[in-house]
């Protein structure tokens, strides 16, 4: 009787720790979807195409490499569109700005000027 | 006997491990395929597209409308300079000091107005979960309407009036 007990209670906290584990992968997925490579690329390429739109010409602004949403390999500005390459990972559509404009980037340094004309 | 029982319990318990492996590698496979985030910047885009064309229009809080071609006011975004048609609408409403239309401008998808409007009459989400709601909030388009009042320059006569821009951006993919 003891022993069927012993069972039972070991089965329990197996099923415990397997939810557990289920849990904690779970907020491990969340977390790691929050600070995903794509999350930071949309969000620095939307950041520069606003401010792309809204600068007059002559202005120019910089963006650092190590920057809060991660280390920032390459800004490209082609076709209308702001391609940015953070932690390795490249951008394949871009974002579109409309400014009338022309717009350049040059890397220098530890930054990225971009330089709207 | 006993240790033959304590081998299959053993088996089922490396069973059991395995089908809660595959279960929540499933899980977060699905999960992380349709769980994206979008960022929207549509609104913002709008506001700074208004302010381009009253810019473009009235650069000193003077609309020249002798210098704008009547065939361009159906072009107003070429005429100002902006580029991604397919993405925006702006239409402009020229009145006079007595609230009389003389003129109106406009280009793009006007298609977006029509979006638009169905989303401020709720028609586009009626009797929807607030998760359905969620995945069609994206194709609602960025709004911004902006009035101001401006010298009109009209054959060759300085009058007061007003100028109303609503600009209008859909989504990007």
């Amino acid at each position: 009787m003891k022993n069927k007990r012993a069972s039972i209670m070991q089965q329990i906290i197996i099923q415990i720790i397997l939810i557990g584990l289920i849990f904690a992968i779970f907020l491990m997925a969340t977390a790691e979807r929050a600070n995903a490579r794509d999350v930071k690329q949309q969000v620095l390429e939307k950041q520069i195409a606003l401010l792309i739109d809204s600068a007059e010409a002559g202005m120019n602004f910089e963006i650092r490499k190590m920057n809060v949403n991660g280390l920032v390999e390459s800004v490209e500005v082609r076709d209308g569109k702001v391609f940015v390459r953070v932690e390795g990972l490249s951008s394949i559509k871009g974002y579109p700005y409309f400014s009338k404009y022309s717009v350049r980037v040059r890397d220098d340094g530890d930054k990225f000027v971009v330089s709207v004309r | 006997m006993k240790k033959r029982g304590q081998m299959g319990e053993g088996i089922i318990t490396i069973y059991r491990l395995l089908m809660v492996t595959v279960v929540a590698f499933i899980v977060f496979g699905v999960g992380s395929i349709s769980y994206s985030y979008y960022i929207d910047v549509r609104d913002a885009e709008a506001r700074i597209l208004a302010r381009e064309v009253s810019n473009c229009l009235s650069p000193n809080g003077i609309l020249n409308l002798d210098s704008i071609k009547e065939k361009e006011y159906g072009e107003i975004l070429s005429y100002c300079g902006i580029s991604q048609l397919e993405r925006f609408y702006v239409g402009v409403n020229i009145f006079d000091s007595s609230e009389k239309e003389i003129a109106k401008m406009y280009e793009g998808d006007s298609g977006a107005l029509w979006v638009k409007e169905l989303f401020l009459a709720g028609n586009a989400v009626l009797g929807w979960s607030a998760k359905n709601v969620e995945l069609i909030n994206k194709f609602n388009p960025g709004y911004f309407e902006f009035n101001h009042s401006v010298f009109i320059l009209k054959d060759g006569k300085k009058t007061e009036g007003n100028i109303k821009i609503e600009a209008l951006v859909s989504h990007e993919f």
